[in-house]
């Protein structure tokens, strides 16, 4: 073999394996955190969910099943001068098919929230990232004085309420529930029902619609949907002697903070219980994170009352209240 | 050979320069990549303090953590640690702290001299006991106590004859905080309020003793309360069968068992149950009930706001009497066949032999034709208690079997609501203007807020006890005792 043919060899080699390289789908792999925690104004138990992002060794996010919850954190939310530490608990998961551990959480059962207080937020991760975030609490809303107050309601088949806020931007879930009481086995047993704004026909079915987060400052319920809200309380029993509805009905109207307001606007007003997702980039107002970090705050509206022989027609006893 | 080598000598050069490019730039690619993230910084402060649990601050930010804690995963810098605690001076520290340095703080409080407080504890009069945190110090007021540390201190002052006070002593840094206590005279009176004892309630209506020399008292909103001079015990409409938390009257039996005459009926307790009368399982006409009393038959005599009814145990017969003269506010067993009732706007009656008679004011002169209350004295003369009504004013008068001497108590407007009368012949009678005592020669003495220390005027009866004290129910005050002089 003479030279030349040596160094053509030499040659063709390096140039044939110099860049043999695997091909890899992924990018740099980055772990991120997701964090939620809405305070409510309504109940002193605020909770709060922390996970970390993952990567499944294939393409099918499905068949990660280890637990992307992150334990051990600090968390602690500034409010009115005093700090509040959350405590990491977790409750039994419902759905395990596939996440088999219990489901982690994190709480604080000594505070609510008013109007108009700045909260701030702080979480030191086991690994020493911090996530930050803060906001301003909702401010009142104040009922208008053109809400209905009587159902059945005089010249009209609609309960309008309507409400009013100085916040911009705020969205609102507003819920009507008939309150009753049900006696079961000779024992007097408090229920709650909610109230559909309407009944809407898919194929052969009503189906109920309930009211969801949205920017409106009125919320309208169909007469129609009262009176088989009112229906259902007694269903099939035909002893309808043993249901008596009282006379005040439940309404409240949750107002969101911004940030809980812009978050229901990006995903389009499905609450979901405001568990964000990891990687979900649609709104964050976490900073080292994805994530929301609000509040919401409940006003009862208290004038809208039944009548009592519109409830009478219907079988039902009534219990005045004053 | 070395003609071979100058022959391939630009042969070699160039496969070797081919070579080199293809190693330094023939892998050489656009990787995209996402933003490289900072490692989070290593910086630790440890922050000890004696004694612990001091609030953090971290450059003035309230931190929520108590010492002994950390500040973890900070960068370098400058920061001003402040320890926090109550009734404490600050202490602040600037600490420098390099780069995934851990730095660790140990601050003792307790070797700071301007950390500690002091108390100045003083009583009017002077002389009290003191106790400190439940140890006694065998020390009396005034005393200044210093160098303690800042807290909270249970401080118990103590004088014969007068009320124990018991504060909360609040110690400062670098401060000596003043506390003095006027201590209450119990020498003579001794109030037994919501504010000052255990008691329920401060609505009081009747009292009475009975053989134990325990006090059973009537109340107008708390039904009845025992007191043993040790506890109030309670018994109300939650607790008990009381028929009402509205008491009108309290008599004890010969069998030592408690009628109690409220709004709502009688309520009879023998210390552990209840048997209840009233319209709907016994004679009673009305559940009205104003007094109740015993005569030497065993009889119960009531008054009620409908009529006179007597009950033998078995039986119960009602008193009708004309329309208008049934409302019984008191009644006096002067014997088994003659009995004094003191009505509601219609003055004094009697029944004598199962018949009615009437002692008109227009005929005797006594105050006015509300009676509230009536008792007998040594000489057996029959005292009554007058309302204000239409017909005059309130006071007192006694019968002495052939005429009545009237006694005018206070202002025209005073209630005199109950008389007592002792076993030395002295009237304890109780007005809304104050105690009223006549003694055996009927001098008067008053006992009222602006020369006692009784808690208020308004008071509703009394009832003397087996050692000689007073006890007095108020309408607002609690319960009264009134040590005499011996």
């Amino acid at each position: 073999m003479s030279v030349r043919k040596a160094i053509g060899f030499i040659f063709i080699g390096v140039f044939l394996i110099s860049c043999n390289e695997d091909f890899n789908p992924y990018g740099d792999y980055v772990e991120k955190y997701a964090f939620t925690c809405i305070l409510k104004s309504n109940e002193n138990f605020q909770t709060a969910t922390l996970f970390k992002s993952y990567r499944p060794d294939g393409y099918d996010p499905y068949t990660y099943t280890t637990d992307p919850s992150i334990v051990g954190a600090d968390i602690r939310v500034w409010y009115n001068d005093t700090v509040f530490v959350f405590s990491d608990s977790s409750v039994t998961r419902e759905d395990t098919s596939r996440y088999k551990t219990p489901f982690s959480f994190y709480y604080n059962n000594k505070f609510f929230v008013g109007n108009r207080k700045t909260i701030e937020l702080e979480v030191l991760l086991p690994n020493g990232k911090r996530l930050r975030s803060n906001s301003l609490t909702p401010g009142q809303i104040t009922f208008d004085n053109n809400s209905e107050v009587i159902i059945p309601p005089i010249g009209k088949n609609i309960v309008q309420v309507i409400w009013k806020t100085l916040d911009e931007g705020t969205f609102f879930l507003p819920k009507l529930a008939i309150r009753y009481e049900q006696k079961i086995n000779g024992e007097v047993v408090y229920k709650e029902k909610d109230i559909p704004t309407r009944y809407v026909t898919q194929g052969n079915e009503l189906t109920p619609v309930y009211p969801v987060p949205n920017a409106s400052i009125t919320v309208v319920y169909q007469m129609n949907a009262v009176i088989k809200a009112l229906q259902e309380i007694s269903a099939s029993d035909p002893n309808k002697n043993n249901y008596a509805v009282f006379q005040n009905l439940l309404f409240s109207c949750i107002a969101f903070d911004q940030p809980s307001s812009r978050y229901l606007s990006s995903t389009g007003g499905n609450v979901d219980d405001l568990t964000v997702s990891v990687d979900v980039a649609d709104y964050s107002n976490i900073e080292g994170g994805f994530g929301l970090f609000g509040s919401y705050s409940q006003k009862k509206y208290t004038r809208l009352r039944f009548l009592q022989d519109y409830i009478e027609s219907f079988g039902y006893n009534f219990i005045v209240e004053d | 050979m070395r003609d071979l080598i100058i022959k391939y000598n630009w042969l070699f050069y160039f496969t070797f320069y081919v070579w080199l490019i293809l190693i330094l730039n023939g892998c050489d690619k656009q990787v995209s990549r996402s933003p490289v993230e900072s490692e989070p910084p290593k910086g630790f402060i440890y922050v000890n303090s004696v004694p612990d649990g001091f609030t953090i601050f971290q450059n003035g930010r309230n931190t929520g953590r108590l010492t002994p804690d950390s500040i973890s995963y900070i960068d370098a810098g400058v920061y001003e640690i402040t320890l926090k605690k109550k009734y404490f001076k600050d202490t602040t520290l600037v600490v420098n702290l390099n780069e995934d340095e851990k730095l660790t703080l140990n601050v003792d409080i307790l070797s700071n001299p301007s950390m500690y407080g002091g108390v100045y504890l003083q009583t009017v009069p002077t002389g009290a006991n003191i106790t400190f945190n439940d140890s006694v110090l065998n020390k009396v007021t005034p005393l200044t106590i210093q160098n303690l540390l800042p807290g909270e201190y249970s401080v118990k002052f103590d004088l014969y004859n007068h009320r124990d006070v018991n504060i909360i002593a609040i110690v400062q840094s670098s401060t000596i905080n003043n506390y003095t206590r006027t201590l209450r005279d119990t020498s003579v009176w001794v109030d037994y309020q919501v504010s000052t004892s255990d008691i329920q309630t401060n609505l009081l209506t009747a009292i009475t003793i009975d053989n134990n020399n325990i006090k059973w008292i009537g109340t107008l909103d708390n039904g009845l309360i025992k007191y043993d001079e040790v506890n109030f015990i309670n018994y109300n409409l939650t607790n008990s069968s009381i028929p009402s938390n509205r008491v009108k009257c309290i008599s004890i039996d010969n069998q030592n068992r408690i009628w109690v005459g409220t709004e709502a009926g009688i309520g009879v307790f023998d210390g552990s149950g209840w048997i209840i009368y009233n319209h709907s399982n016994s004679g009673l006409i009305s559940d009205f009930i104003n007094t109740i009393r015993f005569d030497n038959n065993n009889n119960v005599w009531i008054g009620t706001a409908a009529n006179l009814v007597k009950f033998d145990g078995f039986n119960w017969n009602v008193y009708n009497e004309p329309a208008g003269k049934d409302w019984i506010n008191d009644i006096y067993i002067e014997s088994v066949n003659k009995i004094w009732l003191g009505t509601k706007a219609d003055g004094i009656r009697t029944l004598e032999n199962e018949s009615f008679d009437s002692l008109l004011i227009v005929n005797y002169g006594y105050p006015s034709n509300t009676i509230s209350s009536i008792g007998a004295d040594e000489l057996n003369n029959i005292w009554f208690c007058f309302l204000p009504d239409t017909a005059g004013r309130g006071g007192v008068s006694f019968w002495n079997g052939s005429a009545f001497s009237n006694f005018l108590l206070g202002t025209s407007q005073n209630n005199v609501n109950n008389i007592f009368i002792d076993d030395q012949n002295n009237k304890w009678i109780s007005t809304t203007e104050g105690l009223v005592l006549f003694d055996n020669q009927n001098n008067s003495t008053v006992f009222r807020t602006s020369n006692s220390l009784i808690s208020t005027d308004n008071l509703r009866a009394s009832f003397r006890d087996q050692n000689g004290n007073v006890w007095i129910t108020t309408s607002g005050g609690g319960l009264n005792k009134y040590k005499p002089p011996r």
